[in-house]
C-alpha cells in the first residue's frame, strides 16, 4: 500500500512540477515580449516623424506585460522551489521507502499547498487571461501578414519573417491556457485533500479529547 | 520555510516521529522549525497528555515518544495516506 501512495504522490509531484516549470518559460517569454514591444515602441519614436498616441499605448502595455511576466516568473519559482525541495526530500529516502518519508512528503505538500494557495488561484486567472490575450495576438498578427484570395482561393503570405513570433505568441498562448487548466486541475485535487484533512483532524481531535477524558 | 502553514497536529505528528528517539529541545525546535515559546507549547502539551516522556539526565534533558505517541503516529499515518486513496489525484 505504502509503495502504492507513495509513486501516486511521486507521480503528482513530477507533474506539478513541469507545469510549475512550463510556467516559468511562459513567464520568460512574456517578459521577452513585453521587451520587444518596448523596444520596437522606443525606436518607433526616436525614427518617426511624429510623437504617435499609439506608440505611447502601446510602450505602456508592453512596461505592464514586461512587470507582469516578472513577477509571473518569480511567482512559479517560487512554487517551483518548494516542489523541488519535497522532490529532493524524497530522492534523498528512496530505500527503503517508508510509511513515515511517504506521509512527510505529503504533509509538506499540503503545507506548501497552503501558504501558496491564493498565489496559484491568481496564476489561474493570470494564465487564462494571458492566454487569450497572446492567442489574440497569434491570431491578428496571423491575419495581418496573410492574405487570402476569394477568387482564386489562394492564400499569400506576406512576409516570411513574421512567422516564428505568430508561432512564439501562438505557443505562449497554449502553454498559458495549459497552465491554467492544470493549475486548476492541481487545486482541486487539493482542496479535496484539504477538506478531507479537516475531517481527519476532527477525528485526530476527538482521540486527544477522549485520552484527556 | 515561512511561507509554509501547518497545522498543529502535522506539527504533534513531526514531534513525535523525530522523538522516536531521545531528542534535547534545541534539536526538536531547530528540526521541526519552531520558535522556542512554539516549541515550548507543544512539548508542554504532549509532555502532559501522555504522548512524550521527559528524561533529565543531570544538566541534560530529552523527549522521547511514548506508546500513546506511537498509537497517535500511526492514526495520523493512516489518516494522511488514505488521501491519496479516497480523493482523485493530479495527473497530466
Amino acid at each position: 500500500m505504502t509503495s502504492t501512495i507513495y509513486s501516486h504522490f511521486h507521480h503528482e509531484l513530477n507533474s506539478f512540477f513541469l507545469v510549475t516549470l512550463l510556467n516559468v518559460v511562459f513567464g520568460a517569454l512574456a517578459m521577452a515580449f513585453g521587451i520587444q514591444y518596448i523596444v520596437a515602441s522606443v525606436l518607433g519614436l526616436t525614427y518617426e516623424e511624429p510623437l504617435s498616441l499609439i506608440r505611447i499605448v502601446t510602450a505602456a502595455i508592453s512596461m505592464v506585460g514586461f512587470g507582469l511576466g516578472l513577477s509571473w516568473m518569480v511567482s512559479s519559482v517560487e512554487i517551483m522551489d518548494g516542489i523541488d525541495d519535497i522532490r529532493n526530500f524524497l530522492k534523498e529516502n528512496t530505500t527503503p521507502v517508508s510509511d513515515e518519508i511517504t506521509t512527510c512528503g505529503i504533509v509538506r505538500m499540503i503545507a506548501h499547498y497552503r501558504g501558496h494557495r491564493k498565489t496559484i488561484r491568481t496564476m489561474i486567472l493570470v494564465c487564462t487571461i494571458g492566454g487569450f490575450c497572446f492567442l489574440a495576438l497569434g491570431i491578428i498578427s496571423s491575419i495581418e501578414f496573410f492574405s487570402f484570395s476569394l477568387m482564386s482561393g489562394t492564400i499569400t503570405l506576406n512576409s516570411y519573417l513574421l512567422i516564428p513570433s505568430v508561432l512564439l505568441a501562438l505557443s505562449v498562448a497554449l502553454v498559458s491556457l495549459a497552465s491554467s487548466f492544470y493549475f486548476s486541475k492541481f487545486s482541486r485535487a487539493w482542496d479535496l485533500r484539504e477538506d478531507e484533512i479537516s475531517r481527519a483532524e476532527h477525528e485526530l481531535a476527538e482521540t486527544l479529547g477522549r485520552d484527556l477524558e | 520555510m515561512n511561507t509554509e502553514r501547518r497545522t498543529q497536529y502535522e506539527i504533534y505528528w513531526e514531534i513525535l516521529v523525530f522523538c522516536k528517539t531521545p531528542r534535547s529541545f534545541t534539536s526538536i525546535v531547530h528540526r521541526c522549525n519552531l520558535n522556542s515559546k512554539t516549541g515550548q507549547d507543544y512539548i508542554e502539551f504532549l509532555t502532559l497528555k501522555g504522548y512524550l516522556s521527559r528524561t533529565v539526565d543531570g544538566e541534560k534533558t530529552t523527549y522521547i515518544a511514548t506508546g500513546r505517541g506511537g498509537e497517535y503516529i500511526a492514526l495520523f499515518t493512516r489518516l494522511y495516506q488514505t488521501l491519496f486513496d479516497s480523493v482523485p489525484g493530479f495527473r497530466l
